[in-house]
């Protein structure tokens, strides 16, 4: 009895125990399953079923090779198992029904009974994840080193004392030695001496965390001993709990750029010294109008040093128009050819400088583009015609002078005209032609010498040319040589001609030994200097005071006396005629 | 007032010619003011550029004391400054027809 209820109780907590381990069987988080020695598909749990997304109707009683992957895995798995192997996390691949492959490690051992194969049973566990992620890391370790390795861009990873740890290929190129060669080598040994002292300072202050990063313009060394320009980042890799791990050196090649600047800067000071040296006023201005530059010349034009910067639309300190008004410097040409785009040619403008003098200029406005077509700024070449004007109002004054002159000689001639009708109707045309040529002569004269005065001595000569002939050697000259004005010389020119043709017609020369005695003197008295100048006529047919006064006679006192201020008498001795004159000249 | 002897002269002579009394015959600007200062005339022929000077003081002299003017001068109008611009001008050379007619114009007493 006591016996049954044991083997009752006994039974029940084996029929239990069964139930136990079959709710496990099912309902584990574990995959499993079992097959029969020929690899057939005895039962799989539902963990199973799940993972590879099956019923158990399309994998209970199938081949358990159907469901792997690769054929010789499950070959190597059943006959290491037929030949009562254990199998311990054996890795292999199983075909979901989506098609996709899961990862497992398989577990398993054979169960025989008496030596007799009875079946497999296998525990798999799922790691799809685990081996994707590590072979992502890997491919993403692969593609960081050849990176690395290919980069055209130094990179290199030093200690806290600037040491190489590790350099790429490129970093070799830049620096001219080979990677071997600069493992150990300390950065601060390749950089150029002007360089070192601020690198190591700020890699110090990278390495004692109180920096981030840095980044600088530096040159190295290169084994050649050749000098290379790079651009360089450092930043610093630390510890989790912050201390200095290692360097990373970002070296790029900027000899390039450096070599394009420097061209770029030449080009510039070029351009700039032909500016300095051109003597025409040049400046340029920013979009605005503000003056960025100014040349010499353009100084010097204005009379004053813009300010850089400050100074606005033109060089100069103030503006008119030509007719005299202000012109507002935000107005002038430059201004108008900044704001409006209209480039004016040919307007004349007045600057004023600060000591007040004045210049007239022609302003040449001429934007100045960038790449993109964008108004950068303006050149302005300003040509100063203020000696072109000058020349120009000298000559309008130059051409009303001459229409004075001619104006009034045409009024002479008419007198000589009139007058020499009225004494000698008989002999007009004789009489009016010799005046008007010894008027024309002394004209010759004075052109000769520009109508800035005329020397006596030629003076005389050329009104007694025209009788040299028939009076060669009868009349003497005696005087110091001096220079009369031109309106002296014009009219004693004309009071010596009417001596002359009196002497020749009445006088001294109109008998054969008959002779003039001229004789001149320069007196100075009280600073003013007076001519004296004495006609004494002999030799001729005795002289009789004249009983009329005719026009030679009136055109000589007229001329001295009036004409030149002067003093005049005249002696009608029987020897010959007495003139004697007195005349300031200057 | 003429610097220039024929041309003074052949002014003499037509206002003679007109019926004119020539009072005085200046050839420099000081010479004529020392006239206009003591002189008694009707009219006055100025010319505008005398021996180098211009006869601007001699016109203002004769203006103030209300005597008429007639300029004669190889400049035309051109050499005239703005204060005269009204008054007859005689552009040399000119007629004796011309002297006449701006004679009348000034109502000068001789040339009636």
């Amino acid at each position: 009895m006591a016996t049954a209820i044991l083997e009752r109780t006994k039974k029940r907590a084996q029929a239990e125990a069964a139930l136990d381990f079959e709710d496990f069987f099912e309902n584990g988080s574990v995959c499993l399953h079992f097959v029969d020695a020929d690899g057939v598909i005895l039962h799989a749990n539902k963990a199973e079923l799940e993972l590879l997304g099956y019923s158990p109707d399309e994998y209970v009683g199938r081949h358990i090779g159907e469901f792997h992957a690769d054929e010789d895995v499950i070959a190597d798995i059943l006959r290491r198992l037929a030949s009562g192997e254990r199998l311990a996390r054996y890795p292999a691949r199983l075909k979901a029904k989506d098609g996709s492959i899961r990862h497992v490690q398989i577990s398993s051992s054979v169960r025989f009974c008496d030596g007799r194969f009875i079946n497999t049973r296998c525990f798999s566990v799922d790691v799809t994840a685990t081996v994707l992620a590590e072979a992502a890391r890997r491919e993403a370790e692969q593609r960081l080193a050849a990176t690395y390795e290919k980069a055209t861009i130094g990179i290199a990873e030093s200690d806290a004392e600037g040491r190489f740890l590790r350099v790429n290929p490129a970093f070799g190129e830049i620096t001219g030695y080979t990677v071997e060669e600069l493992i150990g080598t300390r950065f601060q040994d390749l950089t150029h001496s002007d360089d070192r002292r601020r690198d190591a300072m700020l890699y110090r202050e990278l390495v004692e965390g109180r920096r981030d990063q840095y980044a600088i313009e530096k040159r190295y060394l290169r084994k050649d001993a050749t000098i290379i320009h790079v651009e360089l980042l450092s930043s610093a890799v630390r510890t989790p709990d912050g201390r200095f791990d290692y360097g990373v050196r970002v070296v790029s090649d900027i000899s390039e750029r450096k070599r394009v600047e420097q061209r770029l800067q030449e080009s510039e000071r070029r351009s700039r010294e032909l500016l300095d040296a051109l003597p025409m006023a040049v400046y340029t201005t920013d979009p605005t109008g503000k003056i960025t530059y100014f040349n010499e010349a353009a100084a010097e034009l204005a009379g004053r040093r813009p300010e850089i910067g400050k100074d606005e639309w033109c060089v100069s300190w103030k503006l008119f128009w030509p007719d005299g008004t202000p012109l507002p410097h935000d107005q002038c040409p430059m201004a108008t050819a900044i704001r409006t785009g209209e480039e004016l040619r040919g307007a004349e403008a007045i600057l004023e400088r600060p000591d007040g003098t004045r210049r007239v200029f022609t302003p040449f406005p001429t934007l100045l583009r960038d790449s993109q077509g964008e108004v950068a700024g303006a050149i302005n070449v300003l040509v100063d015609i203020t000696a072109l004007k000058k020349a120009d109002d000298e000559q309008r004054v130059l051409i009303d002078e001459l229409n004075h002159r001619v104006k009034n000689t045409l009024a002479t001639v008419q007198s000589i005209s009139l007058h020499t009708h009225r004494s000698s109707p008989e002999a007009f045309v004789e009489r009016f032609e010799e005046r008007i040529v010894a008027l024309s002569k002394a004209h010759d004269l004075l052109t000769r010498r520009r109508w800035s005065g005329v020397g006596l001595g030629e003076l005389l000569e050329q009104e007694f040319a025209a009788y040299a002939d028939p009076v060669e050697g009868r009349i003497i000259m005696s005087g110091p040589e001096l220079t009369l004005s031109a309106r002296t010389g014009l009219a004693l020119g004309m009071a010596m001609h009417e001596l002359i043709t009196n002497a020749a017609k009445y006088g001294s020369l109109s008998a054969p030994d008959g002779v003039v005695r001229l004789s001149w003197a320069v007196e100075e008295r009280a600073g003013a200097r007076q001519m004296h100048l004495n006609w004494i006529e002999s030799g001729g047919p005795p002289v009789r005071q004249p009983e009329r006064r005719g026009f030679g006679r009136r055109l000589i006192e007229r001329t001295i006396q009036k004409d030149l201020r002067g003093d005049l008498t005249l002696e009608f001795e029987p020897s010959g005629l007495k003139a004697r004159m007195s005349i300031p000249v200057s | 007032v003429e610097d220039e002897g024929p041309v003074a002269m052949l002014i003499e002579d037509m206002l003679d010619e007109l019926g004119c009394r020539v009072v005085a015959s200046a050839a420099s600007v000081a010479e004529a003011l020392s006239h206009v200062a003591q002189d008694e005339f009707d009219v006055a022929l100025l010319d505008i550029n005398v021996a180098g000077e211009r006869i601007d003081p001699v016109a203002a002299a004769l203006q103030s004391q209300g005597i008429p003017i007639i300029f004669a001068s190889g400049y035309g109008t051109a050499g005239l400054q703005q204060d005269w611009e009204d008054f007859p001008i005689l552009q040399k050379p000119f007629r004796l027809q011309q002297l006449k007619e701006l004679l009348s114009a000034s109502q000068a007493p001789g040339s009636a």
